[in-house]
């Protein structure tokens, strides 16, 4: 299978098929345990979960288009590769893709403790978190290692098709069941748990002004370099287009998971750890046969992601940082054994964190989120502004890297009640722009050509 | 949805039985996808235009 087989599936992904991968790949255990696991431990500021993916589809709408049409006319294959495209050079492709790897990491982590925690919970604990996590790491290196992005993409109907009965199910039946309804659900809150309900809920930093910040910093998802996989692989503009304005229906699950992580405090309070609030009060009132369902939709909503985060992972370091750096010679076949070995071992390093630590699943993800949202002024400003040069970028990226290790070292976050990758955000661009607008480096000049696609798809 | 925080985030008006900052935000999912379509619309009956970016 070739490299372009492998990453982007020869780019002939229709528009249902493309909607099913790009929200099975969004739509991780972080939307299937950890929001409700927000909800029951804090309260109203998850709400920014739902805020941001609405806001992070309509940056995506006008960003998306342009990122497929210039990786369709170029051949681009990794987020790493349209850096290259547009200001040249090795290193600043290399830094990227070390950054995009470096968010990624988590993210993958989290997948796999997420599902772990399914599956002991699912399995009423008869197979062990770590028993779990090590079957399913070694499951999507099998099918990652087989078939690319085709097969993520197969397994992804099924596990969207899962997640959005069962959540929905769920979603109405636990507060009818267990109160008559949502709005008996609620009163029972205002009653109870009154401050949970608005922000900043049960915590004391997540006011008004962190909310923004974060709303603001995690609309910047279509950042995420594994979302640029999804992108290259559609057919054409069209389905891009068509893709990202259905897209936002899927978050309706969210809303109805947040009902149960509602319940689930106030039938269940107590939990040491909120994460496992809606597997736990699923166990409890659903008989086993649906409890292994939503296992399963939980599982795939983590295996899924994993899969074509581990692809993306592999592809960028094998070919934007291995290729350029060491070993310049390689051919596209021997990038794609370089990537296929690298699945094996970056999977067995988040196996390995995964098992060895254990962090907020939601934590890890905001610290994600700083991460990638470094790449949106070079890429977006990057691509509207003549100005922009590959030095200002990447002066403006480690500027905003730096800040954002300085505040989370440093314990900072939320910093002047912003959130820290949002604030790091703010100086890239800073940075960035004050550089361009002193002429500081050169602009690779490169004919981008970006035109509406549109009329193209229509030519007989 | 995200600026204007402090006039929405509050319980009451309870609307479909959510508390109202909880209703604010699922109700904009739907929109937003509505206002996808149109602006798809939109931009799909600009002429085409030929514009290069470097």
């Amino acid at each position: 299978m070739s490299l372009e087989q492998w990453t982007v599936g020869d780019r002939s992904f229709g528009v249902l098929v493309m909607w099913l991968l790009m929200a099975g790949e969004i739509y991780t255990t972080f939307a299937f345990l950890g929001a409700s696991g927000w909800v029951y431990s804090k309260g109203a500021p998850i709400l920014y979960a739902l805020a941001y993916l609405s806001l992070s589809n309509i940056v995506g709408f006008f960003v998306n288009p342009l990122i497929w049409q210039l990786g369709r006319r170029h051949g681009l294959q990794t987020q790493a590769d349209i850096f290259q495209l547009l200001y040249g050079g090795r290193a600043l492709p290399a830094l990227v893709a070390l950054i995009g790897i470096a968010a990624i990491v988590p993210y993958l982590q989290l997948q796999l403790t997420g599902l772990g925690i399914i599956v002991s919970v699912a399995s009423y604990g008869a197979i062990s978190q770590g028993h779990a996590m090590a079957i399913a790491a070694i499951l999507i290196v099998g099918f990652v290692l087989v078939s690319g992005i085709r097969a993520v993409a197969a397994v992804s109907i099924l596990k969207d098709f899962l997640m959005i009965v069962t959540v929905v199910f769920i979603g109405i039946a636990v507060p009818r069941m267990l109160y008559g309804g949502i709005g008996p659900l609620f009163a029972r809150m205002m009653e109870t748990h009154p401050s949970h309900l608005v922000m900043p809920g049960a915590t004391g930093a997540y006011g008004h002004g962190w909310y923004i910040s974060m709303v603001l910093v995690c609309s910047l998802g279509p950042m995420w370099p594994h979302s640029f996989a999804s992108i290259f692989t559609a057919k054409d503009g069209e389905t891009i287009r068509r893709n990202m304005v259905i897209l936002p229906l899927y978050n309706l699950t969210l809303p109805a998971i947040l009902f149960v992580g509602y319940a689930a405090l106030l039938t269940l309070p107590g939990l040491a750890n909120g994460d496992l609030a809606v597997m736990t009060l699923v166990r409890a009132r659903f008989p086993a046969w649906f409890v292994g369902m939503i296992g399963g939709a939980g599982a795939l909503a983590a295996i899924v992601p994993a899969s074509v985060m581990l692809l993306t992972a592999s592809t960028l370091f094998a070919k934007n940082v291995v290729r350029p750096l060491l070993a310049p010679g390689l051919t596209d076949v021997h990038v794609a054994r370089v990537a296929r070995g690298l699945v094996v071992a970056l999977s067995a390093l988040c196996l390995a964190l995964a098992l060895g630590t254990s962090v907020s699943l939601v934590g890890l993800l905001q610290l994600g989120y700083g991460l990638v949202g470094q790449f949106f002024p070079g890429l977006v400003l990057g691509l509207c502004w003549r100005r922009a040069t590959g030095q200002a970028v990447g002066c403006g990226i480690v500027a905003g890297l730096a800040t954002l290790c300085l505040l989370e070292f440093s314990r900072h976050d939320p910093f002047l009640g912003m959130n820290a990758g949002f604030v790091a955000v703010v100086v890239n661009a800073s940075v960035m722009t004050a550089l361009g607008a002193c002429n500081v480096g050169r602009r690779v000049s490169v004919d981008l050509e970006l035109e509406d696609d549109t009329a193209a798809t229509q030519a007989p | 949805m995200c600026l204007s925080v402090p006039l929405w985030d509050r319980v009451h008006p309870i609307v479909l039985g959510m508390p109202f900052n909880l209703f604010w935000i699922s109700a904009w999912i739907p929109l937003t996808s509505l206002l996808l379509a149109a602006a798809k619309r939109i931009e799909s009956r600009r002429p085409r235009v030929k514009r290069p970016a470097a």
